[in-house]
């Protein structure tokens, strides 16, 4: 199920979203979608890879360095939602912190409560882009603010 | 059309056969999102999250059907669909608010 939504919605749909982005000359999104998109894609393609004898499992290394590059890129993206909105900002940083906090779990062998720990920040994370998805979604429909996005005055 | 031959199986009429499986890939998956490029371009961005999110959603759909046949992953347990069919139901029932200013047929997969 993970796998599937991982190839599906993170991926195809992320990266679907981020040529439409580009068309219409948002750089920031456009390099956002399709950077996730793909993110979900390799990440899908580290585990299965293995599977079907293309290559050697990632180690616990190898994956804390995947995850914190990863995190990097999230918070230099972060600081850029510092034009956009209050929104965007929570995703941005809850999600620099998730991916830390797995590339930390992976390197120093973490104990299952800190997993769990980042499993429930990463759930928070989750909630908060669809939030931020939906909100620009039903604001543009119903031509006012119905859920606030905090926009931040440029 | 795939919803109405989905619940047909969940009804009880057949088995989750490759009919299920084609036209959720073909008409439930391709078409919609094709039909999400289209309405983007028209600058119809309800539409556009609808039938590009739903279309993707029957790839899904059928993917954690396949992925553990051809060795790519592990089955799915009632927990985890229990969860990916809340998260739709979740995403859905806002995307239902939006239909509060559209029209009472809104539905997109009424045809896909």
């Amino acid at each position: 199920m993970i796998l599937a939504m991982g190839i599906c919605y993170g991926g195809a749909a992320q990266i679907i979203a981020g040529i439409m982005e580009w068309k219409k000359g948002n750089t920031f999104a456009t390099t956002a979608f399709v950077s996730y998109g793909l993110f979900w894609l390799s990440l899908v393609a580290l585990i299965v890879l293995p599977k079907i004898g293309w290559g050697a499992p990632s180690n616990d290394t190898a994956m804390a360095a995947y995850l914190a590059m990863w995190g990097l890129f999230t918070a230099v993206m972060f600081l850029g939602t510092l034009r956009l909105n209050r929104a965007l900002q929570v995703v941005f940083a809850t999600l620099t912190i998730l991916f830390f906090m797995l590339a930390i779990g992976d390197f120093s062998d973490a104990s299952p409560g800190f997993r769990q720990l980042t499993g429930y920040e990463g759930i928070f994370c989750g909630f908060s882009a669809i939030y931020a998805g939906l909100a620009q979604v039903l604001n543009e429909l119903f031509g006012k603010t119905v859920l606030p996005l905090g926009p931040v005055t440029k | 059309m795939t919803t109405v031959l989905l619940n047909l199986h969940n009804a009880g009429f057949y088995e989750l056969n490759s009919m299920i499986l084609a036209m959720g890939i073909c008409y439930g998956g391709a078409a919609q999102i094709i039909a999400g490029i289209m309405e983007w371009k028209k600058g119809n961005t309800f539409a556009t999250t609808a039938f590009v999110s739903y279309g993707l959603f029957w790839l899904s759909l059928v993917a954690l059907i396949v992925l553990p046949k051809i060795g790519w992953g592990a089955p799915s347990n009632d927990t985890a669909m229990a969860a990916y069919l809340a998260m739709w139901g979740l995403f859905t029932a806002v995307m239902f608010l939006g239909t509060l200013r559209l029209n009472r047929l809104a539905s997109t997969n009424s045809i896909a």
